[in-house]
């Protein structure tokens, strides 16, 4: 029985059609065993199909005085826009699915008792995890405290030799880091420079 | 190289994009689009040209599959491994997408033998490709060596990166090679050497390239037997399969 290449070509396109639906399903159904992997699979297949009708119809339809070629290069062209995605989530997310499928399917494992009760009782022992207090924690930080401010030693060993008592400077061993003495005073007026941050500050 | 290469988004759901995939459905549309220009150059049907090319992606795929799995039980004695461990074995597409070119070309009526001698060049581009897939996938390494050009894999789901050493980049060394005998072949005509000429010529000089890239290769994972892997085994057989056919091609055009 031949069918006329109008006919193939439109079952190339319903192909390619199908095999683009199956492909977003697959996207979804990755973490569905079975279904997700079957489904994914099966669309390059599908895709796969759609070419090979489409071939069929560009066949039939060149030996028939180009009668319906236009559906025949459009199931051919549906077919393969379609198998280059479905190609591609079948080697990833159904992949996936098959390795999940295959956790599924190990008798050992923890999942199998709900989805196969023939697989028997687990004998997978999950793993004593310690309570989170014994957990060990991130290191902690000593406490980041400024290095002590060390008083100036030319403001502790500098006293003005004479008393001013013009209201003048006083005149003496004047300290080298600038400090001025205030008129009537014995101590240094302004707070000595800061000292640089020490090792102990850190940057984020 | 990253396995990885790209992520999409569909409402809503990101799924990534991995290398090996793109590389493969590459290749197979290189590989697809030179043949049936081949087969339109040489005046062939080009519809059922197509549809072979379907039958035999869909046969070569099933065979590489299968392969893969009968090796991964082997190795594991675990059947249902190859779920865990997805991957294909190029040796595998070999006899199953001939023998769908072989059916399919009867019930076409075409020659069957000269579409496959078509399709050489576009088959050692789609392989090329293929293997640089492998490269992007890590799968497929090369042994541990320190050279100036020594690839060093260090994704997590890359299987040449435990450990992650420096190591040959021996996807892409053979990957060149096929390039090379995509080129040579492009410019041997079919005519020249018979029906048939081609494609043994190509599977000889291809069993000598994967025999001697195998020597590189560190993934002795996919077994070994008597100190040659599956993949020499089969090149070896291959390699002599090719001769002989050959020679018998050769007697018979002498004695005609």
């Amino acid at each position: 029985m031949v069918h006329s290449p109008g006919l193939v070509g439109i079952g190339s396109i319903t192909l390619g059609a199908l095999s683009f639906c199956c492909m977003v399903a697959g996207i979804f159904l990755v973490w569905v065993p079975f279904l997700g992997a079957m489904v994914g699979f099966l669309a390059p297949v599908l895709a796969l199909f759609g070419i090979v009708l489409g071939g069929i119809a560009l066949s039939r339809a060149r030996d028939g005085g180009h009668e319906n070629e236009s559906l025949a290069i459009g199931g051919l062209i549906t077919s393969i826009v379609a198998f280059v995605p479905s190609i591609l989530v079948a080697v990833t997310c159904s992949m996936c699915s098959a390795c999940w499928t295959g956790v599924i399917l190990t008798p050992h494992d923890a999942g199998p008792r709900a989805v196969f009760p023939d697989a028997g009782a687990s004998t997978w022992v999950p793993p004593s995890m310690p309570p989170p207090s014994v957990l060990p924690g991130p290191p902690a930080w000593p406490p980041i405290t400024p290095p002590p401010i060390a008083p100036d030693p030319a403001a502790a060993t500098t006293e003005p030799t004479t008393e001013p008592t013009d209201g003048t400077e006083a005149t003496g061993t004047a300290p080298t880091t600038g400090t001025t003495l205030a008129p009537g005073s014995s101590g240094p007026a302004l707070p000595p420079p800061p000292l640089p941050p020490g090792p102990n500050v850190r940057s984020h | 190289m990253d396995p990885i290469l790209t992520e999409f988004s569909l409402l809503g759901v990101t799924r990534p994009i991995g290398g090996y995939g793109l590389a493969v459905t590459l290749g197979i549309l290189v590989s697809s689009a030179v043949a049936a220009r081949a087969a339109h150059r040489a005046q062939e049907d080009v519809g059922a040209t197509i549809a072979t090319i379907g039958y035999a992606t869909m046969a070569g795929f099933a065979g590489a599959f299968l392969l893969h799995a009968i090796v991964e039980w082997a190795r594991t004695g675990d059947p249902l491994a190859i779920l865990e461990q997805g991957g294909l074995v190029f040796y595998g597409a070999v006899p199953t997408a001939v023998a769908a070119v072989v059916i399919a070309g009867r019930a076409f009526g075409m020659p069957w033998l000269k579409i496959i001698d078509l399709s050489v060049p576009g088959i050692a581009m789609g392989h090329a490709l293929g293997r640089i897939g492998c490269f992007l996938g890590g799968c497929c390494f090369g042994a541990e060596w320190d050279g100036p050009w020594a690839a060093i894999a260090i994704h997590p789901l890359a299987a040449s990166a435990h450990p992650s050493v420096p190591r040959h980049p021996v996807q892409l060394y053979e990957s060149m090679g096929l390039l090379v005998l995509a080129a040579i072949f492009t410019f041997v005509k079919p005519d020249r050497v018979g029906d048939g000429g081609r494609a043994l010529s190509y599977v000889a000089l291809y069993a000598v390239l994967r025999f001697s890239m195998e020597q590189l290769r560190a993934d002795t994972v996919r077994g070994m037997f008597f100190g040659l892997s599956t993949s020499m085994i089969i090149s070896l057989a291959l390699f002599a399969s090719a001769i002989v056919w050959g020679l018998r091609i050769r007697r018979a055009r002498a004695a005609a």
